[in-house]
């Protein structure tokens, strides 16, 4: 009798959660999901939905040579020279479901003093990872009183504006993911790492038999790496460390870059001033590929792993039919070793009111005498 | 089963019904309950608006933001503000007993408590000329905050609306609206120069003695005043007066068929 309006909950349900899946793209669900069911959607359904997308057999046909970098508009990883490979050829059980992901032990270390870093032993093979922005946010977050000042004052501006509001949840603060496969097997590797900006993860996926004598993390503000044998030391040299040595990293534009563009098609104005910039590019990259070869014995830009927009790169050779694939290592669970700043926390593992949002009103309500609608000024016209 | 279908249907007509009658409640035009609490209950217009518009001695429409400025004494209006940019030190921002935060804080701190500083601007105003006074804007100039000399710098937006004058305002339709901007420089250390009170008070009195000039008509009224406050250094501040003039000879006025500039 009342399997009518049963059977109609049950299609109206099934519809709307595909409604909401197409709507807010799989990620969102990525807290209420099991894990394999995320990997599906992030495999299959996430790509299908996301329109820029693009597959077929060849990796660089994933690659978007855009006026910024290059991007990978699929699974695509980056080996040395950034030469495109498919991700799933280089490593197992690859994911990108970190969102919710909680460590199991984090560990604080702090950057070196100074600017010269530890070389690499002779006999070791030395890989360099570039990371720009992946949109992997993980779920902890490091800040300071500038970072809360800075978003009491957002969150003021927006409550005069349209009234009550929430605070920011300092999401741009959280620490975001990059995995670094290691395929190289021949020898130790001396792994240099290097951020664009933000706050970064460096997540490490080893081949059987793969080791790491040493990490060096470079640029961005605070850095990390997980499931890395806890015996390999880690050195960090920070962005605006990098900066006060002197140390600006640079690498060729890509063909596709907004500076060559300009010299194609662009005014006589514009190509005068492309040119000008281009070879400011040069001589950057060619004082950062002076240092890069006198700490690390290779040069910066041949070496290079990593796109402009790209989540995964490889260190090593690309893993024949029968050769060692890397093996995908969690952020559950994960040990992390990292550098943070005054604040740091882990989403849900904080007391109420003492998460970012929580200590942005409070602070708020305390400069506001305790009345945030006073921060509305309102005087009626 | 026919319970059923009827409790559901009845269930979409609710919500349906429900959420088409919060719409409309939402697209309804809002009553104006800003103004009731800008004007204290029972308290009389100073001076009943008899037209909307007023004539330059050009013969031109004046701009409705003028022209609310001048007659509407009834409620604030944006264009009749006194803005004052002063220095202040950051300590006068705290409660008692309250200390300063981390110098990352300070700026908005003084952000947030930025209408402290007005504090004593509306008592001059209300002990002068206004009967009723109100900051509508407070904030801090972007890096302007020293934490070393723990001073910032505010522009603050008081409006106000002015005593009744006792007499009532002539014909409008027989009178042009004329202007002028009076301006008031003070040194270090004289009169008016103290505090950021005492520069508005210098200015207020400015403006009388302006008003009271031989060549200045009838119902004279201050409109947008300016100050400039910084200690130590000369106070620089203006206001714009406005007075009703007859209109001149050969001139005729009828009701305005568009709308005047900004009304």
């Amino acid at each position: 009798m009342i399997r009518g309006p049963i059977s109609l909950l049950v299609v109206g349900a099934v519809m709307f959660g595909g409604v909401a899946l197409v709507w807010l793209k799989p990620q969102a669900f990525e807290r209420y999901l099991p894990e394999r069911v995320m990997a599906l959607l992030d495999g299959g359904l996430g790509q299908a939905l996301n329109s820029t997308r693009r597959t077929g057999d060849n990796p660089g046909a994933l690659l978007d040579d855009g006026a910024d970098g290059l991007v990978a508009l699929g699974p695509v990883a980056a080996l040395a020279g950034n030469r495109p490979v498919f991700i799933p050829e280089v490593i197992t059980g690859y994911g990108t479901g970190v969102g919710s992901d909680i460590p199991a032990e984090i560990t604080t270390i702090r950057p070196i003093s100074g600017c010269r870093l530890t070389p690499p032993l002779a006999g070791t093979a030395v890989g360099h990872v570039t990371a720009g922005e992946t949109g992997l946010r993980l779920s902890f977050l490091t800040y300071n009183d500038s970072d809360l000042a800075a978003a009491v004052q957002g969150f003021v501006d927006r409550y005069r504006e349209s009234g009550p509001t929430a605070p920011g949840d300092g999401s741009e603060l959280a620490y975001e993911a990059y995995d670094v496969a290691v395929t190289e097997t021949g020898a130790p590797v001396y792994l240099v790492l290097e951020n664009a900006r933000g706050n970064r993860i460096w997540n490490i996926h080893l081949a059987p038999g793969a080791r790491v004598e040493r990490v060096i993390l470079l640029g961005g503000a605070h850095a990390g790496v997980a499931n890395l044998d806890p015996v390999v030391p880690v050195e960090v040299l920070p962005g605006e460390a990098l900066a006060a040595c002197g140390i600006v990293p640079a690498y060729p534009p890509n063909p596709g870059n907004r500076v060559f563009a300009a010299l194609k098609t662009g005014s006589a104005s514009d190509k005068a001033a492309a040119e000008a910039r281009l070879a400011a590019i040069q001589d950057r990259v060619g004082a950062y590929n002076t240092w890069f070869r006198d700490s690390f014995g290779v040069p910066a830009d041949e070496t290079r792993a990593g796109f402009a927009g790209g989540t995964v790169s490889i260190v090593g050779p690309q893993p024949g039919a029968a050769g060692p694939k890397a093996v995908y290592a969690g952020i559950q669970g994960a040990r992390i070793r990292l550098t943070q700043d005054s604040y740091f926390e882990i989403r849900g593992q904080v007391a109420a009111g003492e998460d970012f949002a929580g200590r942005v009103k409070a602070i708020a309500t305390s400069f506001a005498f305790g009345d945030l609608k006073s921060l509305r000024q309102e005087v009626g016209f | 089963m026919l319970r059923i279908l009827i409790g559901s249907g009845l269930l979409l007509m609710t919500v349906g019904f429900g959420a088409a009658g919060w719409q409309y409640w939402q697209t309804l035009p809002k009553a104006a309950p800003a103004q009731d609490a800008a004007a204290p209950a029972g308290a009389a217009p100073v001076v009943a608006t008899r037209q909307s518009w007023l004539i330059s001695p050009t013969g031109g429409l004046v701009p409705q933001g003028e022209v609310n400025a001048y007659l509407a004494q009834d409620r604030f209006v944006p264009e009749r503000v006194l803005r004052v940019e002063r220095e202040a030190t950051l300590t006068d921002l705290l409660a008692e007993g309250e200390q300063l935060p981390e110098p990352a804080f300070l700026q908005v701190l003084a952000d947030i408590r930025a209408p402290k500083v007005a504090d004593g601007l509306c008592q001059v105003l209300l002990d002068s000329l206004a009967q009723d006074c109100a900051v509508s804007a407070g904030r801090v100039v972007a890096g302007s905050v020293d934490p070393v000399a723990g001073t910032a710098r505010f522009t603050l937006d008081l409006v106000y609306r002015l005593k009744e004058p006792g007499e009532e305002l002539p014909d409008l339709a027989t009178h042009v609206l004329r202007s002028d901007l009076v301006m008031l420089e003070v040194a270090p250390g004289a009169d008016g120069s103290a505090s950021p009170d005492a520069a508005l008070q210098a200015l207020i009195e400015t403006v009388a003695a302006a008003c009271a000039g031989e060549s200045v008509g009838q119902a004279c009224r201050p409109m947008r005043m300016d100050i400039d406050w910084v200690p130590g250094q000369p106070v620089r501040a203006q206001a714009g007066i406005a007075w009703l003039d007859p209109l001149p000879k050969g001139m005729f006025t009828a009701p305005p068929l568009d709308p005047a500039k900004g009304g």
